[in-house]
């Protein structure tokens, strides 16, 4: 028996957009290996391709070529509904700009991603739960632009764990955050990586953050240029 | 599914002035139906119970357009009555009327007076039971009646005049006897009085009358008799219940397709309308759509909630036109005397109507969200 190590495998990832005449390669040709329950970081200059990495290794994306795989499955073999499934069930999002939907108040939107299963009481509890250790409990009934940045951010990582996925990808998630609070980010991390055995995929720039990392990749001109780590 | 139906119905009050414009799109499309049709349906009901209880038959000339216009020899009476299975052959003369209490009177033919002289004795014992049906005041003329006549309530409104009143028709006055209700086969604007009344006062054609009205015996058939009436006379009309029927169907069967036709154009209209305003949301909420996906929501989620809130705006547009249309249909069918019917077929077609509208405008944009790329439609700024 072969155990899967590697929760995420990519293999040869080139994201290319053409524009007009010209072709930009936002990633040109990455490969990199996530181990389960590992916090992986990911750094890099801006426009360097680190959130189309995120993009792509947390199959919203697809590569233009190479190959990635998720638990095992190649992505680009999964058809639409198994993808969606997947992205509900496996996956949880912290977008770069938070995503979140501007009418609906704070509790509605960490509810989002369980609205295609009927949300229940047991998900309601748990999303006011998460809002408390993203210390957001206070704030349940508000609405997205009532909200500063950093407090935004921190409803969308409650959103992100709603369905208790397997692995969090995570754009800048404390760029917003005072000391204290981006804290308190991390501690829930780390709790979740070692009590629940999460992985995380981090894109930051945050040096407080880098240290708590497994390992580090960074990118620069859609390429690694650097691991640290194991 | 239930939770995405929520969704979809909270999703229609975030956008409302746009809503609103789509509500009423769909609104006056299905508002026209229910009003037309409920015409047709209307007229219709009065039309067979006021025909239904029509026994006679109406002879006139056969190329004139109504009864009014017709002129035909006296001498016919003979000849009519002796067809096989006549009871009695009633003559019948119309004439406008100019003047009523000194004051002239105008309008157009459908609301100008008319004097309808009869034979007195031949109301009273004749089957004029429509005509006595109708009457909600006073009496029918009767054998020997002279110097009265019976009125509509319309006239009898219009210029104040109850029963034992003194009515001046031209320049003789008669006394009012009975008042009649109108409906759409008895005029609003008739006057009934006994032909000598006529003769003696206005110009008729000697040895003319309008038209005839034919009881057939009991038990005898009443389309035959028409049948051989038209058959030997060539130059007259015999409509019986049947052929008033026939004509009155094929008339509301044109009113219906007109019907019918107008309201599929504003149906379409009101399908553009809210794919229209569909297809706007969908853009407008790009990002939203991608986020849904991105956190799991499959392509069936999305169309279902796009083409429920699709079916919801013209939920509340079939409402909003149920309310309206009915309120416009009895207030019209008010001031044209007519009483308009909103069945609950109606009701369930408007209904049905609508949503039917709903499904098929919200199909097209629905399936555009849910092809919606999640990166692309997060990137969008
Ligand atoms: N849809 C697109 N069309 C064209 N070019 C794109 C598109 N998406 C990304 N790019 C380009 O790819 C490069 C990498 O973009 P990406 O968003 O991954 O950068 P990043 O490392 O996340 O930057 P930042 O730190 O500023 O968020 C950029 O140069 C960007 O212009
Ligand atoms: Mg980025």
């Amino acid at each position: 028996m072969i155990m899967v190590e590697n929760i995420i495998q990519a293999k040869d990832v080139v994201k290319s957009y053409v524009l007009g005449e010209t072709t930009v390669n936002a990633l040109n040709g990455v490969s990199l290996d996530v181990k389960k329950s590992q916090i992986i970081m990911i750094l890099g200059p801006s426009g360097s391709g680190k959130s189309t990495l995120l993009h792509i290794l947390g199959a919203l994306d697809h590569p233009t070529t190479g190959d990635v795989y998720i638990k095992g499955k190649k992505i680009s073999e999964l058809d639409d509904f198994s993808l969606a499934v997947f992205r509900r069930y496996y996956l949880g999002f912290v977008f770069q700009s938070f995503n979140l939907i501007p009418t609906l108040n704070v509790l509605e939107n960490v509810l989002i991603p369980t609205i295609p299963d009927g949300k229940n009481e047991e998900k309601t509890q748990r999303a006011i739960s998460l809002l408390k250790a993203v210390g957001m409990s206070h704030r349940l009934k508000h609405k997205p632009a009532e909200l500063s940045g950093g407090e935004r951010q921190r409803v969308s990582i409650a959103r992100a764990l709603i369905n208790d996925p397997e692995i969090i990808f995570a754009d800048e998630p404390t760029g917003n955050l005072d000391t204290k609070t981006g804290q308190s980010i991390v501690d829930l991390i780390l709790k979740l990586r070692d009590k629940e055995k999460k992985t995380f995929v981090i894109v930051t720039h945050d040096p407080s953050l880098t240290k708590y990392a497994d390992k580090i990749y960074h990118i620069r001109d859609g390429k690694i240029s650097d691991i640290k780590g194991k | 599914m239930f939770e995405i139906a929520k969704s979809a119905f909270l999703n229609i009050f975030r956008r409302k002035s746009r809503s609103i414009l789509t509500f009423l799109g769909i609104a006056i499309g299905l508002c026209l139906l229910l009003v037309l049709i409920s015409f047709v349906d209307g007229i219709n009901n009065e039309a067979q119970s006021t025909i239904g209880k029509m026994q006679g038959i109406i002879v006139s000339q056969e190329s004139a357009v109504d009864q009014v216009f017709s002129s035909i020899d006296e001498g016919y009476e003979q000849k009519l009555s002796k067809i096989q299975g006549v009871k009695e052959v009633v003559p019948e003369q119309y004439y406008f009327v100019t003047e009523i209490q000194n004051k002239a009177v105008g309008g157009s033919m459908f609301d100008q007076p008319y004097i309808y002289a009869i034979d007195p004795g031949q109301f009273e014992n004749s089957s004029y039971s429509a005509f006595i049906d109708a009457i909600y005041k006073g009496r029918g003329l009767k054998s020997g009646d002279n110097g009265v006549v019976m009125i509509s309530k319309d006239i009898s409104e219009q210029y104040l005049k109850g029963l034992g009143d003194s009515l001046k028709v031209g320049s003789a006055k008669f006394e009012v006897i009975g008042i009649y209700e109108a409906n759409s086969s008895f005029p609003v604007n008739a006057i009934i009085m006994p032909v000598d009344d006529f003769r003696e006062n206005y110009p008729y054609k000697k040895g003319k009358v309008n038209s005839f009205y034919v009881i057939p015996d009991a038990g005898a058939d009443a389309t035959q008799i028409s049948k051989k009436i038209e058959f030997s006379y060539d130059e007259l009309k015999a409509q019986g219940q049947e052929e008033m029927m026939e004509q009155v169907n094929s008339l509301l069967l044109n009113l219906r397709l007109i019907a019918v036709f107008v309201s599929l154009i504003s149906a379409f209209v009101a399908a553009i309308g809210i794919i229209n305003t569909m297809l706007m949301s969908v853009m407008e909420r790009t990002r939203e759509l991608g986020t849904l996906k991105a956190v799991g929501w499959t392509k069936k989620n999305i169309i279902f909630m796009i083409i429920l809130e699709s079916v919801f705006l013209s939920i509340v547009g079939s409402i909003i036109a149920l309310i309206i249309g009915t309120i416009i249909s009895k207030l019209l069918g008010f001031v044209i005397g007519i009483d308009t019917v909103i069945s609950l077929t109606l009701i369930f077609e408007i209904f049905a109507f609508g949503i039917f509208i709903g499904l098929v405008g919200g199909i097209y944009p629905a399936v555009k969200a849910s092809k919606m790329d999640p990166v692309e439609a997060l990137r969008d700024e």
